[in-house]
């Protein structure tokens, strides 16, 4: 009986460690002021490549989703630009969209969904290897799932969140993009305030 | 014969059910795409709960039934095979919840245009719905 206890346990331990693993990308902080997170990466637009350090000198906010996304990424974009116009912070702020679904969306696809929501949002996207790249220095989520009985034959579940960058291209705030209004803005004007 | 008489009173009633359409509306499209989403809000008047089970378009290549799920701050969409009104109850299609998915449009969506949509029900019936492009993106939008 005790043996049967134990293997229990260690079942929903085990459980309970992989499912942290494959499902670690939340962590209750909003702060991302670290050393070890962000960073400059490379990606494809339309025009060529695009760099995060090509923005040095302006304030960045990253968005991750994708092109097929039909519902949250657009409201985040929109909300984006519409925040982004109320507090007449438009032309401070570059609205880069990357899009994760390295298989389906191209820099020009991603490019056009980006500049629906505002003239100034650009799009990128990259290779797999390029996406996991800054996926990882990001910490976001993203994973593709099958569904062979949909017109989409697959989805990307991906985390959705606006990463808040200085002038100098370091991460400072990264916010749920179903958080309330007051603290998206507040946490834009913070970082905007620090330069 | 008593029972059967209530068999047949209880499906004829059923059959009687109603389901009310409530701000039917197409997502404008993003240019580039040939996807968008339908919302709206479904009222169940009657005492028995109804399951949506299909929508059809004769302007997209296959319309499906989806849902939203934000768990973790992980955004997931999944295809369902039927959504249910509650008896004397509503369901609510909108951003980041239940949604109807239009896949492959097969012509192009101007905003302020009126489509139909076919949308198919447990109880037998079908109904033909009027829904209106509008912008979902724009200031001052409210879900049904």
């Amino acid at each position: 009986m005790k043996f049967f206890f134990a293997l229990i346990t260690f079942l929903i331990l085990g459980f309970g460690i992989i499912y942290k693993m494959n499902y670690s990308p939340v962590i209750n902080t909003y702060d991302i002021t670290r050393d070890d997170f962000g960073g400059d990466f490379t990606l494809q637009g339309i025009d060529g490549k695009v760099s995060l350090s090509d923005y040095r000198g302006k304030n960045v906010i990253l968005y991750f989703g994708f092109a097929t996304c039909p519902d949250v990424c657009p409201m985040s974009l929109s909300y984006l630009s519409k925040a982004l116009k109320q507090m007449d912070a438009i032309d401070k702020i570059q609205v880069i969209f990357i899009s994760v679904d390295h298989k389906r969306d191209t820099p020009k696809k991603v490019h056009n969904y980006a500049k629906f929501f505002n003239k100034n949002f650009i799009g990128v996207t990259g290779s797999e290897e390029e996406i996991n790249k800054v996926t990882k220095q990001y910490e976001v989520y993203y994973k593709f799932i099958d569904m062979p009985e949909s017109a989409m034959k697959y989805t990307v579940d991906h985390t959705s969140r606006f990463y808040i960058l200085d002038k100098m291209g370091r991460a400072h705030k990264r916010v749920r993009s179903d958080e309330t209004q007051e603290l998206i803005l507040k946490e834009i004007q913070n970082v905007l305030d620090k330069g | 014969m008593i029972k059967l008489f209530i068999l047949i009173l209880t499906l004829s009633l059923s059959t009687l059910a109603k389901v009310e359409i409530i701000n039917p509306h197409i997502a404008h499209v993003i240019p580039g795409s040939s996807i968008t989403a339908a919302f709206l809000k479904l009222k169940n008047t009657s005492d028995e709960s109804i399951d949506l089970l299909s929508v059809e378009a004769k302007w997209a290549n296959s319309v499906e039934l989806h849902n939203h799920v934000m768990e973790k701050g992980v955004m997931s969409m999944r295809k369902m095979d039927k959504m249910t009104i509650p008896a004397n109850g509503e369901l609510i299609l909108k951003s980041k919840s239940y949604h109807i998915m239009i896949f492959g449009l097969k012509e192009e969506l101007k905003l302020d245009d009126i489509k139909i949509l076919k949308l198919n029900f447990s109880n037998k019936k079908s109904q033909e719905i009027k829904f209106k492009v509008i912008d979902v993106y724009a200031k001052g939008y409210k879900h049904p």
